[in-house]
């Protein structure tokens, strides 16, 4: 895992793996990384390599304080493995419109 | 052959009211094998024994009815909700056939066999559509039986059938925190519930997160909801969750299908007193570790003393593990194997005989008192040993014999479950009726006495209580209504609640049709039971529609007679828009009580011991005296109390000190003030001459030991009066009981006690 790198304006980057075990160490900077977004938020997940139950509720949190302050939220290039765990649990609909189908956005 | 005769007539009775209610259950659910054998079985009973009596109108009719059960039974016709409807009529028509030969006729009377013709052909007309269009499908499941039991045989082949047939579970799981650092994945092991099934649909929800400073990153807080197809069973499913049964909260919700076959499974279990629980896990609709887990709960509640111990039945339904009609059927079977076994100890009786046993035992009673007295006089010690012994012998006797006459009132309950269909069917309202305490007990003539009052308001709550569903459903309420029986033992008496989810009463309505009347003045301030109370005022009314059945809305003040008549007392709890309870309080026994005896002047009074609180020494102070107050400071609390003396009209003056017998009928507490406390006394009932039968205040009459006559004091109706008189003018000295002239006047001799 390593820290959130906030690739662009408003787009945070997480790789390796987001979960139980890497939470505590990325969840306060990834949560500073979201509040300085004014418009918009997206974490970029290509790079994520493992992704589990502690990984999914981190997202759920972070998209309600987005919506809480009025900015977009959502899950830019899902790698494969947050993918399926984000479809099988119902929640395809965190991934950004521009990446639901599975084909990257050119 | 008198006594045969009695004893068919008795059995067909009872054959008929097991077929009724076999019936009303066949009407609700897709009945079993079981209960569709039960019905013909108890047809083809009574044709049986009516024709070795020779009753051929009783024959030929059922002999009809006995062909279509055939036909139900052998799956050659459909149990629709028309034939049930049909199979009921005629088994009201074999019911007025029975009660005519125990009438001394034959079934042959004109009007009888009219009606029977007519049934016939309604029969003959349901057959004849039912071969042609109601027959069984060629690819319905047969279960071929080759040795062993027929039950378990069935039941293995019900289980295969339904264990290769898929269909939606649904799986609720919440986990504790902690979860996730245990090393546990939920959504690892929702994943794996793939392996047995299809998981169709999964919702996460998350109305558990924190706020974002309370976010504890490493616990879990979502919980799942799960959609899984699969034909596995409930074990299978529980399995997928072993490693966190006992960090989560899980549910597991068999499909819509599964309900019935766990309904029927239930039902083709082989006969005996099987367990609750082990009936569920036999059917598979709960775990072994779930019926654990509820018989620990109960253990627990149990232990903590703090509430009453629920069964385990509401347990498994509570902790939604297993679905009400499920538990419903299980109960049903169990009580069935109750009543098979308790029916195989039974022997019957006729009940005249327990009345002159009861009646012995109480001339025995009397005897024995004044044993007793002649033995404490002769002071000889040997004598008095053997006198007492003999008196708590003899006491044990008489609570024996009474419990002879003790039944449950269930059988009385089942009834009304068809007063309650054909009334709501006939007023075009859905309402259900729900039963409990059907195995509380009271005395065989109470039983009988209390089933013209009860009917009137099993009646009025579906009539007038109960809204018609489209005013339900406006309301936001389950457009079915419900009316609840339910009984109960309290403090030496039995209270019988009938209780509906209806409109409730209007103070306001009550009031304004009680001004209307002239029942009360404006302005009259009035508690709200005293409201209520005014509806069992002769005449009055609340309902606006008068309909043929649901009466006119009065003989509430017959029903409060009736009930009064039998030592009760009834009253309304009811809340506007939720609902009313009627509820009645009657004593165990109308034949012989614990009494209390004291004394006023020379008059000796008895206070049934079961109203009895406490005794209290009481010497007026002058203020007392002066201020003629009927209340006392009784440690802080005002007690209001009734001098007997002055009730009675007793005219010698009392003693310097007084005493006063505190007693509770109901929520309501009084004192009753008497000159002198003799102690308890086993206390034979005997009715009082008719010509002393209108005076309020005395419900009857007992003789003593010494050969002298006791009144028994009417607690209930002094309290009532003690209220009115609080709130209204003094009744006329003339309407009380003059107590010396009733003693002057011997009791009735040619009364056998009792009034049986």
């Amino acid at each position: 895992m390593s820290d959130p790198v906030p690739a662009d304006e408003g787009l945070i980057l997480l790789s390796g793996g987001v979960t139980v075990a890497t939470a505590e160490a990325f969840w306060p900077s990834t949560l500073a990384a979201v509040r300085t977004c004014s418009r918009e938020a997206f974490i970029d997940m290509e790079q994520v390599t493992a992704f589990d139950t502690a990984g999914l509720q981190m997202l759920l949190m972070l998209r309600r304080l987005a919506i809480a302050s009025g900015i977009a939220f959502g899950v830019w290039r899902p790698s494969p493995v947050v993918r399926e765990a984000l479809q099988f649990s119902g929640l395809g609909d965190l991934i950004a419109p521009e990446f639901q189908s599975g084909e990257p956005a050119a | 052959m008198d006594h045969i005769l009695s004893t068919f007539i008795a059995e067909a009775r009872e054959l008929l009211d097991s077929m009724e209610a076999d019936l009303l259950a066949m009407e609700s659910e897709p009945p079993s094998k079981e209960i569709v054998g039960a019905v013909f079985r108890a047809a083809h009973t009574i044709k049986g024994s009516a024709g070795m009596f020779g009753f051929e109108a009783v024959v030929s009719f059922t002999h009809v009815v006995e062909t279509l059960l055939d036909r139900v039974r052998s799956g050659e016709q459909s149990p629709s909700r028309p034939i049930v409807s049909l199979l009921l009529d005629c088994q009201d028509q074999m019911r007025s056939l029975i009660e005519a030969v125990a009438a001394g006729g034959d079934g042959m009377e004109a009007s009888l066999a009219a009606r029977s013709s007519v049934l016939v052909e309604r029969l003959k007309s349901a057959m004849g559509e039912g071969t042609t269009a109601l027959v069984t499908p060629s690819g319905t499941a047969s279960v071929v039986l080759q040795g062993g039991s027929p039950a378990s045989t069935a039941i293995a082949d019900d289980q295969v059938a339904s264990t290769t047939q898929s269909a939606t579970w649904h799986i609720s799981v919440r986990y504790r925190p902690d979860v996730l650092q245990r090393g546990c994945d939920p959504l690892v092991i929702a994943r794996y519930l793939g392996s047995i099934g299809e998981v169709k649909a999964v919702r996460i929800v998350d109305d558990a997160l924190p706020p974002a400073r309370e976010f504890n990153p490493t616990a879990c807080y979502l919980g799942f909801e799960i959609s899984l197809d699969s034909a596995a069973d409930k074990e299978q499913i529980e399995a997928a969750f072993e490693f966190v049964r006992d960090d989560c909260t899980l549910t597991i919700l068999p499909p819509r299908s599964r309900i019935s076959d766990y309904v029927r499974l239930i039902h083709d279990l082989p006969e005996g007193n099987v367990k609750l629980g082990e009936m569920l896990v036999q059917c598979g609709s709960l775990t072994r570790e779930e019926l654990q887990r509820a018989l620990r709960h109960q253990a627990e509640t149990a232990a903590s003393g703090t509430a009453p111990v629920p069964a385990l039945g509401e347990v498994l339904i509570q902790q939604k593990v297993v679905q009400a009609p499920v538990v419903e059927a299980a109960l049903e079977k169990q009580n069935r194997a109750k009543k098979a076994e308790s029916e195989k100890r039974s022997l019957r009786v006729d009940a005249s005989k327990l009345d002159h046993l009861i009646d012995s035992i109480g001339e025995l009673i009397i005897a024995g008192a004044a044993t007793q007295q002649l033995a404490t006089r002769a002071r000889m010690t040997e004598l008095n040993e053997a006198a007492s012994l003999m008196s708590r012998l003899v006491e044990q006797v008489r609570d024996q014999a009474m419990n002879l006459r003790m039944v449950e009132i269930g059988p009385s309950f089942t009834r009304f479950q068809r007063v309650v269909r054909d009334l709501s069917n006939e007023l075009g309202k859905d309402i259900k009726l729900r039963i409990s305490g059907a195995d509380t007990e009271l005395d065989k003539i109470l039983v009988e006495q209390i089933s013209d009052p009860l009917t009137h308001l099993v009646r009025n709550a579906v009539g007038h209580g109960i809204e018609p569903s489209s005013v339900r459903i406006a309301k936001g309420k389950d457009p079915q209504g419900t009316v609840h029986l339910n009984a109960y033992h309290d403090s030496g008496s039995v209270v019988i609640e009938v209780s509906d989810d209806g409109g409730g009463l209007s103070k306001e309505r009550i009031i304004a049709k009680a001004l209307s009347k002239g029942l009360i003045t404006e302005g009259q301030e009035l508690t709200d039971r005293e409201v209520y109370d005014l509806i069992f005022e002769p005449g009055f009314s609340t309902a606006e529609k008068v309909t043929s059945l649901s009466g006119r809305g009065v003989g509430m003040d017959v029903v409060r007679r009736n009930i009064t008549d039998l030592r009760g007392t009834i009253e309304f709890d009811s809340i506007e828009g939720q609902g009313t309870t009627m509820r009645i309080r009657l004593p165990l026994t109308l034949a012989i009580i614990d009494g209390f005896l004291v004394y006023v002047g020379r008059s000796a009074l008895v206070i049934p011991l079961d109203v009895v609180e406490e005794c209290v020494e009481w010497e007026p102070s002058e203020e007392d005296l002066k201020s003629g107050n009927h209340y006392m400071d009784l440690r802080g609390t005002a007690l209001p109390f009734i001098r007997l003396r002055e009730m009675f009209c007793i005219e010698d003056s009392p003693p310097a000190r007084e005493s006063l017998v505190v007693v509770r009928c109901g929520e309501r507490r009084a004192g009753l003030m008497v000159d002198k406390l003799q102690g308890e006394m086993q206390t034979v009932i005997k009715p009082l001459a008719p010509m002393f039968s209108h005076l309020r205040g005395i419900s009857g009459s007992t003789i003593l030991g010494d050969g002298s006559i006791a009144l028994i004091v009417d607690v209930p109706t002094l309290i009532e009066q003690m209220r009115h008189q609080a709130s209204m003018p003094p009744r006329p000295r003339k309407e009380r009981a003059p107590v010396e002239s009733a003693l002057a006047a011997p009791v009735d001799a040619g009364q056998p006690g009792p009034a049986f």
